[in-house]
C-alpha cells in the first residue's frame, strides 16, 4: 500500500480517540464534582459558624452533581467507559455520593452492583471502601444518633441512648475492620479505613454522655481504640496528623508503646 | 526518504503518542487522588478527649492537685462536673498535649490541630501504593512510542541504515527482533540496549560468518523476538503476583541477557551449518530451535526459588550449557516434537534443580559440565535415555545415574573411615563422566527392563568406596581412588558375577576383590621394603587392574579372592626378600593360580 493511501485510515483512529476521550474527560468531570464536594464536607466539621450555609450548598451540589454525570451516561458512553475499565471508577464515585447524600439504600445498591459486576475494574482503593461503606454507613447513623450536641466544648451530647450508638458503632468497627483486613497493609486505602474506624471510637467517646445508659469506656473497648490508633500511628507519617488523633481520642504520647 | 514517506511517519508518529496520551489519560483517571470524606464524627476539642486523657494516668501523677481532685469527683460514684469545671478539665488537656508536643509553646490558641488543608490531607487517598500501578506511566508510554518509531522507521526506510556494514547488519536483526513488540505496553526497562549491545559483542569476532550468512541474522532476530516476549511474560507475572519488584524485574532482564549471548555466540556456527535444523519452523504455531533453547535457560535461572541460582552459575556456565543444548537439539529435534516443548524446559530445570545442592555443599561448580554431559550423551541414545521425554521428561536416566554417583561420592564418611579425603572436582566430574559413559556403551547392567535406573549403580559405587574407606589411608591419594572407582564400573560392566554376594566373604565380589588388593597395599603392619613399593600409585592401580582383570576371567568366588590375597602376600613377602614388582609376571602367576 503506498504510504498517502493510508491517511483515511490514521485520521479514522485519529476521530476515534477523540470521541473516546469526551466520556473519559466527563468522568474526570465527575471526580472533579465529588472531590469539591467532599472537602466541603470535611471543611464543615471545623468550619465557622458563617461558613456553614456557604460549605453545605457546595457539598450538596457537588455530590448530587456527580450523581447526575454517572446517571447522565448514554449507553455508548457506558460501554466506552467499560472497556476502558473507568466503569467500575465511575460507581464507585455514585456510591460514595449517594452515602454521603444519605441514600443508604441507593448506595447500598450501587457498591454491590459495581463489586459483583465490575470488581475488575475497581483499583484496591475503590473496592475496599465499597467492600466496607456498610460499616461506614453504619457509623454514620451511630453519630446521627447522639443528637444535637450542647454548646462550647462541654456540651456534649446529652439526648443520646448509649445503647443505640455503641451498636451501630460496633458494627460499623467490625465491618470496616473485615474488610480492611483483605488488603495488604501497605495499599494507600488503609490509612483512610483506620480513621474511618477512628471517627468510630471518636462517636463512642461522645456517647458516654449519653443520659440514657452513658457509661464510661469497657478494658475491651479502650484497647481496640487503642489498637486502631497504633496501627494508623505506625504508616501515617505526618506528625500533626498523628497528634489530631490522638487528642481527639484522649491517647497520650507513647500509648503505642506499652 | 521522500515526502510521501515522511507525512506518513509523522502521522504515524503523531497517532501512536496520540493513542498512549488517550490510554495516559485513562490510566490517571482510574488512579486518581480522590478526596474520601470521612464518616461523621465531632472533631472539636471537647470534654470527652480531656476526660479520656486524664482517665489514662495515674492518679498520683495529676499535678497541680486541683487537675487531681477534678479528676477524682469526675470518676467518684455519682460524680459531676459543673460546667466550669468540665471546661477547666479541657484547658488542663490542652495544657498538657501543648507540654508533650512542643513544650516551648504556651500559646493556648495554637495548638497542633490541623486547619482545612491539613484535614484534606488526612483523607486524600491514592488508589495505588506509589510505584505499584498496573499500567505504564506516561514517560513509559511516550518513550516507547517514539522507540517503536524508531524501528519501524529503521526496519522499513532503504538506506536508513547500512546494511551492508556488520554492525548494520547486527543491527537491523536486533531491531527486527523487536518489530512486534510494544515499548509503550511493556515494561523492558534497558533489555533493548543489552540485547543490541549483546549481539555486537557477541558478534564482534564473528564479522566473517556475518558476512557471509544471513541465517545468522535471522537467528539473532528469532532469539532477541522470543527473549523479549519471555521477559515481558515474567516480569507481568512477577508484578501480578506482587505489585512489582525492582530486583527480581531487574534479576530477569540481567538472565535474558546472558542467554541472548550464549545463544547467539554458541548458535552462530551450528546455523551457519544447518540452518534448516536451527531455524527452521516445521509447523504453524511453533518456533526456531534456538528460540527453545534460550527460552529454556532464562526459565531454568529465573525459575529457581530466591535466586539461589544466581551465585552458582556464570555467563560461562550458561553457554556451556547453550552449547550442549542446541547441539543435543540439532542432532535430535524430535526431542521438540515428542516432548511438546516442555522436554528441554523441565529437563534443564531439573538439572539446575538437582545438581545445584552439590555445587553450593562443596564448591565445585560442577553444575555446566555435568549438564553439558548429560545433554551431549542423552543424544547418544536418545530412546533409552530419556524414555518418557514427551510424558515425564524428568525421567532422564543419565541425570539419574549422574544424582546417584555425586549422592554416593561427596557423602561424608562414616565415624571411623581410614580415608577421610573428598573427592575434588576434577575427580567427580570424571567419575560422573565415567558412569554416564557406562550407560551409554553398557546399558544393559544399569537399566531395568522398566527402563529405569536399577540398583546396580549405588551397589557397584558402595562398595568401591566402602573398600576405600575401610582400607585406604593418607597414603590414597583422590586421583588414584576415582581411578578405581572407574575401573570397577568397567569391571561390573565387564563380568555380572562382580554383582553377586560372595557366602564367605559376605560382600559382593568386586568389594571383596579390591578390600584384597587395597588391604595388601595399605596395611598397618606391612614391612616398610614392601610398602614402598606397593604403595606407589602406578602400583595400585596396576594391582587393582590386573586383580578385577584375571578374576573377571576365572570363576568368581570365595576360594579365588583367597587365592588373591595369598598371591599378593607372596608378592609382598617376594619384595621383603629383595625381588622387584613385575605386574606382568604377577598377573601371569594369578591367572595360573586361578586355572590350577
Amino acid at each position: 500500500m503506498k504510504p498517502i493511501r493510508r491517511l483515511p485510515l490514521l485520521l479514522a483512529v485519529f476521530l476515534f480517540l477523540v470521541a473516546a476521550g469526551c466520556a473519559t474527560r466527563a468522568l474526570r468531570g465527575a471526580q472533579e464534582s465529588f472531590n469539591e464536594a467532599a472537602t466541603a464536607d470535611m471543611q464543615l466539621r471545623m468550619a465557622a459558624h458563617e461558613e456553614v450555609a456557604a460549605l453545605l450548598g457546595v457539598r450538596e451540589g457537588g455530590y448530587r452533581m456527580t450523581v447526575e454525570i454517572i446517571d447522565g451516561f448514554n449507553a455508548m458512553e457506558r460501554a466506552q467507559l467499560n472497556a476502558d475499565e473507568l466503569w467500575g471508577n465511575a460507581l464507585f464515585l455514585k456510591a460514595m455520593s449517594q452515602w454521603r447524600l444519605e441514600d443508604y439504600d441507593g448506595a447500598r445498591a450501587t457498591a454491590s452492583d459495581a463489586i459483583e459486576n465490575f470488581s475488575a475494574q475497581l483499583g484496591p482503593r475503590d473496592r475496599a471502601v465499597l467492600s466496607a461503606l456498610d460499616g461506614l454507613i453504619a457509623l454514620d447513623q451511630a453519630h446521627a444518633k447522639l443528637g444535637p450536641r450542647g454548646p462550647g466544648p462541654v456540651g456534649g451530647y446529652p439526648q443520646c441512648d448509649f445503647e443505640t450508638v455503641n451498636q451501630l458503632v460496633a458494627s460499623g468497627l467490625d465491618t470496616i475492620e473485615a474488610k480492611r483486613r483483605d488488603f495488604a497493609s501497605s495499599e494507600p486505602v488503609q490509612r483512610y479505613l483506620l480513621q474511618a474506624k477512628l471517627a468510630g471510637h471518636r462517636t463512642r467517646m461522645n456517647a458516654e454522655d449519653c443520659r440514657t445508659g452513658g457509661r464510661p469506656p469497657t478494658e475491651d473497648e479502650l484497647e481496640a481504640k487503642r489498637i486502631d490508633y497504633c496501627a494508623f500511628e505506625a504508616i501515617e507519617t505526618n506528625v500533626d496528623t498523628r497528634r489530631f488523633w490522638a487528642g481527639r481520642l484522649g491517647l497520650r504520647e507513647g500509648v503505642c508503646r506499652a | 526518504m521522500d515526502a510521501s514517506t515522511a507525512v506518513l511517519f509523522a502521522i504515524r508518529t503523531g497517532v501512536r503518542l496520540g493513542i498512549q496520551a488517550q490510554r495516559a489519560y485513562v490510566d490517571s483517571t482510574r488512579g486518581a487522588e480522590l478526596v474520601l470524606p470521612l464518616p461523621n464524627f465531632d472533631p472539636s476539642r471537647d470534654f470527652a478527649s480531656a476526660r479520656a486523657f486524664f482517665r489514662s494516668e495515674h492518679p498520683e501523677k495529676l499535678e497541680p492537685p486541683r487537675l487531681h481532685d477534678l479528676v477524682a469527683r469526675m470518676d467518684a460514684p455519682g460524680g459531676e462536673l459543673s460546667l466550669d469545671e468540665k471546661e477547666e478539665l479541657v484547658n488542663f488537656h490542652t495544657d498538657a498535649l501543648l507540654l508533650q508536643w512542643s513544650p516551648e509553646k504556651t500559646d493556648r490558641t495554637a495548638g497542633p490541630f490541623p486547619d482545612h488543608d491539613g484535614m484534606l490531607a488526612l483523607v486524600t487517598v491514592r488508589q495505588w501504593q506509589r510505584g505499584a500501578e498496573p499500567h505504564p506511566s506516561l514517560a513509559q508510554r511516550v518513550a516507547g512510542a517514539l522507540i517503536e518509531t524508531g524501528i519501524d522507521y529503521f526496519t522499513n526506510v532503504p538506506g536508513a541504515i547500512d546494511t551492508g556494514s556488520r554492525g548494520g547488519k547486527i543491527v537491523t536483526a536486533v531491531l527486527r527482533g523487536f518489530d512486534d513488540i510494544q515499548f509503550s505496553e511493556v515494561p523492558l526497562g534497558d533489555l533493548p540496549q543489552r540485547l543490541l549491545l549483546g549481539a555486537l559483542e557477541s558478534m564482534g569476532e564473528e564479522s566473517a560468518l556475518l558476512s557471509s550468512d544471513p541465517k545468522v541474522q535471522e537467528l539473532i532476530t528469532s532469539v532477541t523476538a522470543s527473549l523479549v516476549k519471555d521477559v515481558q511474560a515474567q516480569v507481568q507475572a512477577i508484578r501480578a503476583d506482587e505489585g512489582g519488584n525492582i530486583v527480581r524485574e531487574e534479576r530477569v532482564r540481567a538472565w535474558a541477557e546472558v542467554a541472548f549471548r550464549s545463544v547467539v555466540s554458541s548458535g552462530g556456527r551450528l546455523v551457519v551449518e544447518n540452518p534448516q535444523a536451527y531455524l527452521g519452523i516445521t509447523g504453524s504455531g511453533e518456533q526456531a530451535l534456538v528460540t527453545h533453547v534460550s527460552r529454556a535457560l532464562l526459565d531454568m535461572v529465573v525459575a529457581s526459588p530466591q535466586g539461589e541460582l544466581d551465585s552458582l552459575l556464570s555467563a560461562h556456565s550458561v553457554e556451556v550449557l547453550a552449547d550442549a543444548a542446541l547441539r543435543t537439539l540439532g542432532e535430535h529435534p524430535e526431542i521438540l516434537v515428542d516432548g511438546k516443548d516442555d522436554a528441554l524446559r523441565t529437563l534443564l530445570g531439573q538439572i539446575a534443580t538437582e545438581l545445584a545442592d552439590y555445587d553450593r555443599l562443596f564448591r565445585t561448580s560442577m553444575l555446566p559440565e555435568i549438564g553439558r554431559m548429560v545433554l551431549d550423551k542423552t543424544g547418544e541414545n536418545l530412546h533409552l535415555l530419556w524414555p518418557e521425554l514427551a510424558h515425564d521428561p524428568r525421567k532422564n536416566l543419565l541425570l539419574t545415574g549422574a544424582n546417584t554417583a555425586l549422592d554416593i561420592l561427596t557423602r561424608k564418611p562414616v565415624d571411623g573411615s581410614k580415608w577421610t579425603p573428598r573427592f575434588g572436582r576434577e575427580e567427580l566430574l570424571d567419575v560422573t563422566e565415567a558412569v554416564l559413559d557406562q550407560f551409554v556403551e553398557n546399558p544393559g547392567w544399569l537399566v531395568s527392563e522398566a527402563g529405569e535406573v536399577n540398583a546396580n549403580l549405588r551397589a557397584a559405587l558402595e562398595a568401591a568406596l566402602g573398600v576405600l574407606r575401610e582400607r585406604g589411608d593418607r597414603r590414597l591419594g583422590t586421583a588414584l581412588a576415582a581411578d578405581i572407582v572407574k575401573q570397577t564400573l568397567t569391571a561390573v560392566a565387564m563380568r555380572q558375577e562382580f554383582m553377586q554376594q560372595l557366602p564367605g566373604d559376605g560382600r559382593i565380589a568386586v568389594a571383596a576383590v579390591l578390600d584384597a588388593v587395597l588391604h595388601q597395599a595399605f596395611r598397618g603392619d606391612l614391612d616398610p621394603r614392601a610398602a614402598w613399593v606397593l604403595n606407589r600409585t602406578d602400583v595400585v592401580r596396576g594391582l587393582v587392574a590386573v586383580a578385577l582383570d584375571q578374576l573377571g576371567r576365572s570363576s568368581l568366588g570365595d576360594a579365588e579372592v583367597a587365592l588373591l590375597r595369598e598371591a599378593l602376600e607372596a608378592q609382598a613377602n617376594a619384595i621383603v626378600n629383595g625381588r622387584a614388582l613385575d605386574i606382568t609376571a604377577f598377573a601371569a602367576n594369578l591367572e595360573k593360580e586361578l586355572a590350577s
